[in-house]
């Protein structure tokens, strides 16, 4: 189920909403949704009857929780993005990322840990 | 159906004379703000959505707004008459060469069921253009569905790809995602401006219009040219508003948010197809002098005021006007056949009405010259040899174009109808139900004389006054004739039923007639013309079959009339 994690952008702003506010009362967050996203009721429900198909969140007495989370998502897009931009190519990617930006000592080493923890 | 079509058929042809009108001064409009040649498409609007207009002196209208009568579909030789002989001959000459001539024994004229299958095809039309822009709204309206507040009336989404407005209450600005906020500025301001505007209603309502002229295409290329109009006014709006040079930007903005038109009916989207145009227009945009826009301004207000009404109907009439007149007649006196018919036992209503139309028309149409348009309607009298009875006096009426007319009668037990020749008196018997025959051994002037013995009136009542006495003419008006005749000395005047003036010859005051009754919803107009001593008519309506009010007096004579007046001696 690849695309259990793409996302339009209206589903993306939601989802957000829910992963802030959850486990969420349906009718809460359609006030949530009013305001937030100038949803009407029926426009929340249809929302959350959607992404309850595609097995995203649940709806279960009327409380919504989510089934996958902010980073599935963020990875997920990364993902795609670096394969349709840099062909796959995670040094590529950083090359072009680097290129513009200076980064503190505490950002380089960071990133230098991160890159310690997935090599094989 | 057929009436109705007939109606958007006129309207159509007088909004394309005005649409054509509005083409050529946007040209005259060039350096002007657009706003003005916006507002010229208006009348357009309004030409196409009301079948009548005021009429007024101060008109530039070339066309009359009924080109197609009414009842042109009893018509013999269907014609229409606009008014501009340009437009007229090949449009006849195409009508006249393309149906089947008409066969006065058929019970229906082709230009009739041509009128009806076309009207049912118009509808078809027009339901499936509606069908289409609906479809097309909900279409829209799925797809922003979940757009999200950006604030106030602000939605964004991914789904979109160039800015537009939708609703019809509470209009919304639909923005697609990633528009750099200093296009958003601009493109708000375009949007804000058709919200302001109204543009919202005023362009489904256009497209509404549009589609009940469908099959017209000066009307799609008028909507196509308002749209842009519209939108080239609100992007000037824009310039005007910003104090800084944003041409360059904006411009970039309408090409990399241009979109291909995917419909026709769209919503009032900010990159729409003519974006070359309005990008060279945003280029070329200054802020225009003062006195451009005042000049703008009195043109466009001239144009629409001569545009929007019709010019006052006192005009000389012409051939072919007065050859319809004549056209008219024979579909009354066929009506007047018919009907008595309906009382014979002899004879079907089908067989007489279909005979008389063939010596109606053989004796009319054919044989009638240009010329020839005088004609008189008498109620005489008339010696009659029938089955029951020798030589019995009855009145009849009769009907005279020229020398030659067509003699009815009536009675309780027999009805009659034959061809007059006035010169000698000489009637020549169509169609006799029950064996009756006219005696034409009275000559016509004779008959004349007798059909005035002392009261010298002339009653004109609707079809279905029952007024049938000696001293009183009676004229019956043909529901489908939506036109009178009415003259003073050599002038002449034909108007629509509901337009009907009156000038009186001495005074020249001007007199409207009433419509007085109406049945089965045609109007019907009756009035009387009585005879002085002095033997001029005076015209009197009656705004009830019992009460007279005299409404002219003077020099008036019923008929028609090419050249010499119709005069009614007594």
């Amino acid at each position: 189920m690849e695309n259990l994690f793409k996302l339009f952008d209206a589903e993306y702003k939601f989802m957000c909403i829910v992963w802030t506010h959850e486990p969420v009362n349906s009718t809460e967050l359609t006030r949530i949704c009013e305001k937030e996203l100038g949803w009407k009721k029926p426009t929340t429900y249809s929302m959350i009857k959607k992404l309850c198909e595609r097995g995203i969140m649940k709806n279960e007495k009327a409380t919504v929780t989510t089934l996958i989370t902010r980073e599935d998502v963020q990875k997920y897009e990364a993902d795609v993005f670096i394969h349709r931009v840099f062909d796959g190519s995670v040094p590529s990617f950083i090359a072009s990322f680097l290129q513009s930006k200076t980064l503190s000592n505490e950002e380089a080493r960071s990133i230098k840990a991160m890159i310690d923890g997935v090599v094989k | 159906m057929t009436a109705l079509f007939i109606t958007i058929l006129n309207m159509s042809i007088t909004a394309s004379f005005v649409a054509l009108a509005v083409m050529l001064a946007r040209v005259l409009l060039k350096k002007a703000p657009k706003i003005f040649s916006y507002a010229l498409w208006s009348v357009v609007l309004f030409r196409l959505m009301f079948p009548f207009s005021i009429e007024s002196i101060f008109s530039f209208m070339p066309a009359s707004p009924a080109a197609i009568p009414q009842d042109i579909i009893y018509s013999q030789a269907p014609s229409v008459q606009t008014g501009v002989q340009l437009f007229d001959i090949p449009v006849n000459t195409v009508i006249n060469n393309v149906l089947p001539p008409v066969n006065p024994t058929n019970s229906v004229n082709p230009i009739h069921v041509f009128l009806e299958v076309a009207a049912y095809a118009w509808l078809a039309g027009f339901i499936a253009l509606l069908l289409y822009a609906v479809m097309g709204y909900i279409g829209l309206r799925r797809r922003v569905r979940y757009a999200t507040l950006v604030r106030g009336n602000i939605f964004e989404t991914d789904k979109i790809k160039t800015p537009f407005v939708l609703g019809f209450i509470r209009p919304k600005i639909y923005f697609p995602l990633n528009i750099g906020p200093a296009q958003q500025d601009y493109i708000l301001k375009h949007e804000q401006t058709h919200i302001k505007r109204r543009d919202y209603i005023i362009k489904p309502f256009a497209f509404i219009v549009l589609a009940l002229h469908w099959f017209n295409p000066v009307i799609w290329i008028s909507y196509l040219l308002m749209s842009k109009d519209m939108e080239m006014s609100c992007d000037e709006a824009v310039l005007r508003k910003t104090n800084e040079d944003i041409r360059g930007d904006y411009s970039a903005s309408l090409l990399s948010l241009s979109v291909e038109r995917v419909s026709l009916l769209n919503p009032i989207a900010f990159g729409e197809s003519n974006v070359k145009e309005r990008v060279v227009n945003v280029l070329c945009f200054k802020k225009t002098a003062k006195w451009i826009s005042v000049v703008s301004f009195i043109f466009a207000a001239v144009f629409l005021v001569g545009f929007a009404s019709d010019t006052a109907f006192y005009q000389p009439a012409s051939e072919q006007e007065i050859e319809r007149v004549t056209e008219r007649f024979e579909v009354y006196v066929y009506e007047l056949h018919s009907r008595i018919e309906r009382h014979a036992d002899t004879i079907s209503p089908e067989e007489a009405a279909a005979i008389a139309a063939r010596y109606i028309w053989d004796n009319f149409g054919v044989n009638i010259d240009g010329s020839v348009v005088y004609m008189t309607f008498q109620y005489v009298q008339a010696r009659m040899r029938t089955h029951a009875d020798d030589d019995a006096t009855v009145g009849a009426w009769s009907f005279l174009i020229g020398e030659r007319g067509v003699l009815t009668a009536t009675n309780m037990d027999f009805t009659f109808l034959g061809i007059l020749n006035a010169a000698t008196g000489e009637v020549i018997s169509i169609n006799s139900a029950g064996n009756n025959e006219i005696i034409a051994t009275v000559p016509f002037s004779e008959r004349y004389t007798h059909a005035f013995p002392e009261t010298r009136q002339i009653l004109l009542t609707n079809i279905h006054g029952i007024e049938n006495h000696d001293e009183v003419f009676e004229f019956s008006y043909c529901p489908q004739t939506s036109s009178i005749w009415i003259t003073n000395t050599g002038e002449r005047v034909t108007a629509p039923l509901n337009h009907i003036n009156v000038r009186c010859a001495d005074t020249g005051e001007i007199f409207h007639i009433e419509i007085i009754e109406t049945v089965n919803d045609i109007p019907h107009i009756a009035f009387f013309v009585e005879i002085t001593d002095t033997g001029r008519p005076i015209l009197i309506a009656i705004d009830n079959t019992t009460q007279p009010n005299i409404i002219a007096n003077g020099g008036i004579t019923i008929g028609m009339s090419a050249r010499t007046p119709a005069t009614v001696a007594p």
